[in-house]
């Protein structure tokens, strides 16, 4: 695996980092303490526009910190994020998802009161605070074509309490797009799910690429990511380990030894 | 976010169909029964002063007021989840501004008004912005201290206040009686009507309608508020801020909105107050111990239906009717312990507050348009499958879970 190491070296923190320019979104030695914790520890990666990054790494790894540090729920420690060649390091999150990238939450995060198509309306509303759009109805079909892409078709006016797991994936993706994103962040997409349902959700992910979406996705194990993305990423305790095409980095001696604790890749 | 253009790109000429929609609602014929039901109640109140004599006015005048109150706690507490404990201040604030600019700078209460409506919105700015970084408790605690102060202050600055007040808040008795928009021919009032008990008859019936139409005016801006799609941002924010951020939207600003909002919209009414059937003084806008007018807006919107804007007005009617019917009960007494019932009051509304809390925490609002629902379709001969009465998911179940769960925040952290 000669390719890999190169390239791990050369990516290695502080001996060369990337800058704005270096693909759609761009994090350089991005780094956060909690106290005397390190999580991410100078963590640099760069994401080209319509690839399908797959963001690997054991339980505790610092998968959810990095996804949060980027998407502006934590502030980072250190270090820069570049999102489509601008500095976004640090704003707010809704501000990140008005510059186009969105998220889901792996714990999800539906609005209980209301049905799916209005969770989706949700994303679809201007940030304005005095706006008369939505009264006739027209934002409703969006989210209703939304939800149909999706799958969701069927549970239009369903409560997500009333939805299954799957579904609740679903919505949380549906809820990402009507953000007009052109950057997903989808965490843990397949957690839970059957074969067959993997198999419509990978679907609905690469269609989003080609209509030009660029997405990372963040999963434990790459089992069920080999047929959906382009490159994995893999970290442990903060910081990469190893990186590239999906199906040789599983024979990646490093990646090996940090499932060796029984989780497999 | 591109939604206008996506929109357009599906749905045509945007501009052409949202008017159209909007008339489409407005139509009476087609509304839903619940709304042809708010609007035969909107009738009731225009025609109400046809049944009673002019002494008998203030009542439902001041009802009015509570009203305007009630749906100004409902906008930030109800719908965005901030519990404030302490709203009379923002009806203080508006109407102590606009009585002392009247009686001690002689300025008319016309440009009073919103001067005091102002200033109440900019008292919302200095509890919001705060109130952005207070966790629940701490934000009741807080919004529970403010009018307490606000009272100790009128004590303090009783006999002046330099610059802003040069003859003083008043103290317990307030700074008197201000000009007053409507009154009898000669009375000084800013619109004078006709002479003697005419004019006292005019009097009450022109306060009655200005109250009635600000009531609606009110209810119309803080229903198009919260109806609109961005409205539907304060609710999630009862529930899940992270979501809220997720859908691009900026927290802070709704929340801050939101608090704004209830300010201005309770000045307004507070200053109306003083200038038509309140007296502007601690025990006359706050309430008793300074804090009674605080704890009844909440009991009215936790009666009528928090986060609903409609629900405190029926939940006002509700503490209104209840206070006249114990009231009335003054011969009927409670064997044993041998006193009337009337002198029982308000414990029969609180009791009754705390009975919605217990069977119908979404309010007596939804839950007759459940039971409304369920009527109409076993007419129709349908299984009704709507929410049980009860669920967690009411707009105040959600608001005690937020409670709870930063309360247990706080308590760890200081494990």
């Amino acid at each position: 695996m000669s390719t890999d190491n190169e390239s791990g070296e050369r990516l290695t923190p502080g001996q060369q980092g990337f800058g704005p320019s270096d693909g759609v979104l761009v994090a350089n030695d991005l780094r956060k303490e909690f106290g005397g914790l390190t999580a991410m520890d100078d963590l640099s990666f760069a994401v080209q526009e319509q690839e399908i990054l797959g963001f690997i790494g054991p339980n505790g790894a610092g998968k959810s910190t990095t996804f949060n540090c980027v998407t502006g729920f934590y502030g980072p420690t250190g270090g820069n994020v570049w999102f489509k060649g601008e500095d976004v390091t640090g704003l707010e999150s809704h501000e990140m998802v008005q510059k186009g990238m969105a998220r889901t939450f792996q714990d999800f995060a539906p609005l209980s009161d209301r049905t799916v198509v209005r969770n989706v309306a949700l994303s679809l509303a201007p940030d304005e605070l005095l706006t008369l759009a939505g009264v006739s109805g027209e934002t409703e079909r969006l989210a209703e074509e939304i939800c149909r892409r999706v799958g969701l078709g069927d549970q239009l006016e369903e409560t997500p309490g009333e939805l299954p797991h799957a579904g609740m994936l679903k919505l949380e993706i549906a809820k990402a797009i009507a953000t007009n994103p052109d950057l997903m962040l989808v965490d843990e997409p397949f957690a839970g799910l059957s074969s067959g349902e993997v198999q419509e959700l990978t679907e609905v992910l690469l269609s989003l690429r080609d209509n030009g979406m660029t997405l990372i996705v963040v999963d434990h194990n790459m089992r069920g990511l080999l047929n959906l993305i382009d490159r994995a990423f893999v970290i442990q305790f903060g910081a990469k380990i190893a990186e590239g095409p999906p199906d040789e980095i599983t024979d990646d001696p490093k990646v090996q030894e940090a499932y060796l604790g029984g989780d497999e890749i | 976010m591109a939604t206008e253009s996506d929109e357009s790109v599906l749905g045509g000429s945007t501009s052409a169909e949202r008017r159209r929609a909007v008339l489409e609602k407005l139509n009476p014929l087609e509304m839903p029964i619940r709304f042809q039901l708010g609007l035969l109640g909107i009738v009731g109140f225009v025609l109400l002063p046809t049944q009673l004599y002019p002494d008998q006015m203030g009542r439902p005048t001041n009802l009015l007021f509570l009203m305007m109150f009630a749906m100004s706690w409902d906008v930030v507490s109800g719908y965005t989840g901030q519990l404030s404990f302490g709203h009379a201040f923002f009806f203080a604030v508006g109407g102590y501004t606009s009585a002392i600019l009247d009686l001690q700078h002689g300025i008319t209460p016309v440009i009073g008004i919103p001067v005091g409506m102002l200033l109440a919105g900019v008292g919302g700015l200095l509890i919001g912005i705060p109130a952005l970084r207070l966790r629940g408790p701490y934000l009741s605690l807080v919004t529970l201290i403010i009018p307490i102060i606000l009272a100790k202050l009128f004590t303090l600055f009783n006999n002046s206040l330099p610059v802003l007040a040069p003859e003083g808040l008043g103290g317990r008795n307030g700074p008197g009686l201000p000009t007053q928009l409507f009154g009898i021919d000669g009375s000084g009032a800013v619109l004078e009507l006709a002479e003697g008990y005419s004019g006292i008859q005019q009097t009450a019936l022109a306060n009655y309608y200005l109250a009635l139409g600000l009531m609606l005016l009110i209810l119309v801006v803080l229903l198009a508020v919260t109806r609109s799609s961005a409205g539907d941002g304060f609710p999630a924010l009862r529930e899940d801020e992270d979501a809220v951020a997720a859908a691009g939207l900026d927290a802070s600003r709704f929340k801050l909105f939101a608090f704004v909002l209830s300010a201005v919209v309770g000045g307004l009414a507070g200053a109306v107050w003083v200038h038509t059937v309140q007296t502007p003084s601690p025990l006359g806008i706050l309430g008793q111990d300074d804090i009674q007018t605080s704890i009844d807006v909440i009991i009215m919107s936790i009666l009528g239906g928090t986060g609903t804007i409609v629900g405190p007005i029926i939940g006002a009617v509700v503490f209104a009717l209840s206070a006249v019917v114990v009231g009335g009960l003054s011969d009927v007494i409670i064997p044993v312990a041998d006193v009337a019932v009337a002198d029982l009051r308000p414990l029969p509304l609180l009791a009754a507050a705390m009975a919605t809390l217990v069977f119908a925490p979404g309010g007596v609002l939804r839950a007759n348009i459940r039971l409304g629902r369920r009527i109409l379709a076993s007419a129709r001969g349908d299984e009704y499958e709507g929410e049980p009465i009860g669920g967690g998911d009411s707009a105040l179940g959600q608001i005690i879970e937020k409670y709870r769960a930063e309360l247990r925040e706080i308590i760890d952290e200081r494990r």
